[in-house]
């Protein structure tokens, strides 16, 4: 059933995303249009300059909506009138839960790969990003890692952060919808609440860190960080995030099932 | 044989009492009228049953099981809502429900909403009310379910439609299914009713043979709940 879930949740954000995607790739052709202008007509370069700002504004823009739609589906689908559907449906809530998660993922890796595309289109080729890239891929080479293993290793560390912010949300509305009435009040202070918590927690686990390996403060004290630091410290990293996630999906599908309250 | 059992069943909503004490028994192959005024818990105890709110206290038991997936294979509910998404075309919400429910017959929803003039291929939000209740009564009545729990069904149709949504209700269903309908709307589905349930401020105050009572008290459901629930 859960590939079930998947499909239609995919479906149901894709027709919100749809339109962004579009208009980055629009925007992206006219970007490109107008650099080919503005070397040209040196009056252009303002305007050109202006779509420029826009641009970038419209990619920031791009990720804070896809956010947006991630939490929109979890709280319309399973909180609000088509929750009456979604919570009679023979599926089980953790189910329904981690296709909204899954889908999150997915349609932030979409959202990314459209920017690639997008800054492909407008700025191809360009040097600079070749040198940023080389440099970046020479300095973590040079103390001794694998490029690619950072790469995927980022990319799983960073998609896990994003995933955790939305879970954040979803387990604040998931408590929220337990009152009666003020539902987005109490969603909030319960978001201040899961946030607090965290950061205590996270205080906590670093002291750990710090018990475990003592030459922590006297590396980061003299600049002398080794290698095997950055391993021990990403992988800290990578272990918090994990039990973030597994934290929030168990909290919100606990609260789904067992007190759930559509009035 | 009993479907739906409720025991001593409480539900508050902060400090206020919406159900009181609930005890009531649904036997198989019976439609079930659950009527009382506005605000009186029928709605409330409908979606206790469906799993969407949790009891305060008591329990409910489906085939002697608590609400959860497999009560929600033999249970087809119609909320007094829409719960579609409005994104969707009828011919999805068709897919929507073949692809959960293994009792849905997608070849006598399509005849149904043929029946009703209603187009496959137009999208909710194009929708009137009516039109959209019409759309998920067709839905919900499709399914081979043991229990049909029907919360105003007929409440934004046109009275034209009325008896022709009942017969289509009468006739979609089996002799070993139940249904609950819950309405205020008693005289139009009075003649469809085998029991009766008055509910009033979270309390049931009768729970009779429709039958029975009109010849008890020589009157029409109808003029018995407006005897009961005088203002």
């Amino acid at each position: 059933m859960l590939n079930k879930l998947i499909k239609y949740d995919f479906k149901s954000m894709f027709k919100n995303l749809m339109p962004l995607y579009l208009i980055l790739i629009g925007f992206s052709i006219l970007i490109r249009i107008s650099g080919i202008a503005a070397n040209h007509f040196s009056i252009l370069k303002v305007p050109a300059g202006t779509l420029t700002i826009l641009y970038i504004m419209l990619i920031f823009g791009s990720f804070i909506y896809t956010f947006i739609v991630s939490i929109k589906r979890f709280y319309t689908n399973i909180l609000k009138d088509e929750g009456y559907l979604t919570n009679t449906l023979p599926v089980k809530k953790s189910n329904i839960v981690l296709s909204k998660i899954l889908n999150s993922g997915i349609f932030l890796i979409i959202t990314v790969l459209i920017i690639i595309l997008a800054l492909i289109i407008s700025y191809f080729p360009n040097q600079e990003v070749v040198n940023i890239f080389n440099g970046l891929k020479n300095s973590i080479e040079s103390l001794g890692y694998n490029f690619i293993v950072v790469l995927l290793f980022m990319i799983v560390y960073m998609l896990l952060g994003y995933l955790n912010y939305i879970q954040i949300i979803y387990t604040s509305l998931a408590f929220g919808q337990m009152h009666n009435s003020n539902k987005i009040v109490y969603s909030f202070v319960s978001g201040l609440i899961i946030y607090t918590v965290a950061q205590i927690f996270n205080l906590i686990t670093l002291g750990l860190f710090i018990v475990i390996f003592p030459d922590t403060i006297d590396m980061v004290n003299t600049n002398s960080v080794t290698p095997s630091f950055f391993t021990q410290i990403f992988l800290y990293g990578m272990i918090l995030q994990i039990i973030y996630f597994v934290a929030y999906y168990v909290i919100t599908t606990v609260v789904l099932n067992k007190k759930l309250n559509l009035e | 044989m009993t479907l739906v059992e409720c025991k001593n069943l409480y539900k508050n909503y902060g400090k206020r009492e919406v159900l009181k004490n609930i005890n009531l028994k649904i036997n198989k192959g019976k439609i079930y009228g659950l009527l009382g005024p506005n605000g009186s818990g029928k709605t409330t105890l409908i979606k206790l049953i469906n799993d969407l709110l949790v009891p305060t206290n008591g329990t409910i038991l489906i085939n002697g099981k608590n609400p959860g997936i497999e009560s929600k294979k033999i249970i087809s509910y119609l909320p007094e809502r829409t719960y579609l998404n409005f994104d969707m075309k009828i011919s999805e919400t068709i897919e929507y429900f073949k692809d959960f429910y293994d009792n849905f017959d997608e070849k006598k929803a399509y005849e149904l909403l043929k029946r009703l003039n209603i187009n496959k291929d137009d999208k909710l939000k194009t929708m009137s009310k009516g039109t959209k209740e019409k759309v998920q009564l067709v839905l919900v009545m499709s399914r081979k379910a043991d229990i049909y729990i029907l919360d105003e069904p007929i409440g934004g149709v046109d009275p034209a439609s009325r008896d022709y949504i009942l017969d289509t209700i009468l006739k979609n269903f089996n002799d070993n299914a139940s249904i609950i309908i819950s309405t205020h709307l008693i005289s139009d589905v009075e003649k469809v009713l085998d029991d009766v349930i008055f509910i009033s401020d979270g309390k049931i105050i009768l729970n009779e043979s429709a039958d029975k009572l009109r010849n008890e008290r020589k009157k029409s459901i109808d003029a018995i709940f407006r005897e009961e629930f005088k203002c």
